[in-house]
């Protein structure tokens, strides 16, 4: 519980820190925000190009190991945190790197996989229902300082690649519809969109 | 000013990092290139929106309808009444 409490601290200190108040606000109180569930078949991926802006960046596979020896480092404290809780989870996470600083990452769940992570929440409400060789992908995140240079199109296609690599077939995620960067990033990777969803929250209280 | 001139002085101001550039044609495209990326096309909407008194839905914010300038008017011309003006 304690790792949990700690991860949710570090996230609002610095959603309002760097991001503001107003962003938080926007973030944990919504009446009907609509929510795009969204699915991509692994057998129909885009060319994994890496634009000019993206030529220092790589995308590595985080572990316990990568976030211990020092190598590498988060540039927010609550995505560090995050991930160790999304690893221990028995979740799967892959990060883009600027030099030694992880500047984004984005994770997923493999419901039938060897290591048993947890079936994570939002399948429920979203309605997925994740098969063997399918995974829920969720939580891309992307410093903002390092966003729009295409670097968020360029982690997700290559983490849809890996995952191609890796057998699976299809990929569950969603979007939500007032989000138009992601909404952008989404379409131009062209995934299939599946019926709508309206949620509600006031803090750590959804309903859906 | 016609429609196609707004956009590009707006992409070529705000949108390119290259200053270098000082030229675009209408069936450039925008999206391979780079131009249009994720933020880009949040500031792109903003400035049609606040410019050109038009509604723009999520279904909308499609790559085919920002791939070029010429792809550009050709949707804000789809979504304009015929009275509607561009502001200065």
């Amino acid at each position: 519980m304690f790792p949990y409490i700690k991860m949710r601290y570090f996230h609002v200190y610095e959603v309002i820190k760097y991001v503001g108040f107003h962003s938080f606000l926007k973030e944990t109180v919504y009446l009907n925000r609509e929510a795009i569930p969204v699915e991509k078949d692994l057998s129909c991926l885009i060319g994994l190009s890496k634009h000019k802006s993206c030529s220092t960046l790589e995308v590595l596979e985080i572990n316990h190991e990568i976030l211990r020896n020092g190598h590498y480092h988060y540039r927010f404290h609550n995505r560090r945190q995050k991930a160790y809780y999304y690893l221990r989870s028995g979740f799967h996470g892959f990060g883009i790197v600027d030099g030694r600083e992880i500047v984004g990452d984005i994770w997923y769940c493999d419901p039938f996989g060897a290591d048993k992570s947890f079936v994570h929440p939002d399948l429920l409400w979203l309605g997925i229902e994740c098969q063997k060789k399918q995974v829920y992908s969720f939580d891309m995140f992307l410093a903002p300082q390092k966003r729009g240079h295409n670097y968020a199109f360029y982690l997700q296609n290559y983490f849809l690649h890996h995952l191609k690599e890796r057998n699976f077939s299809k990929v569950y995620g969603y979007f939500w519809a007032d989000n138009i960067p992601a909404l952008w990033v989404h379409r131009q990777i062209k995934w299939k969109e599946l019926r709508r969803v309206r949620s509600h929250r006031f803090f750590f209280l959804k309903i859906h | 000013m016609m429609i196609a001139d707004h956009i590009r002085e707006f992409i070529l101001s705000e949108l390119i990092q290259d200053k270098s550039i000082t030229n675009l044609s209408n069936d450039e495209s925008l999206i391979e290139s780079g131009i249009i990326d994720s933020l880009g096309i949040q500031k792109l909407l903003t400035f049609i929106e606040d410019r050109i008194s038009i509604q723009i839905s999520d279904e909308d914010i499609i790559p085919e309808n920002f791939e070029t300038i010429e792809a550009i008017v050709s949707f804000i011309k789809s979504k304009m009444p015929r009275s509607t003006e561009i502001r200065q």
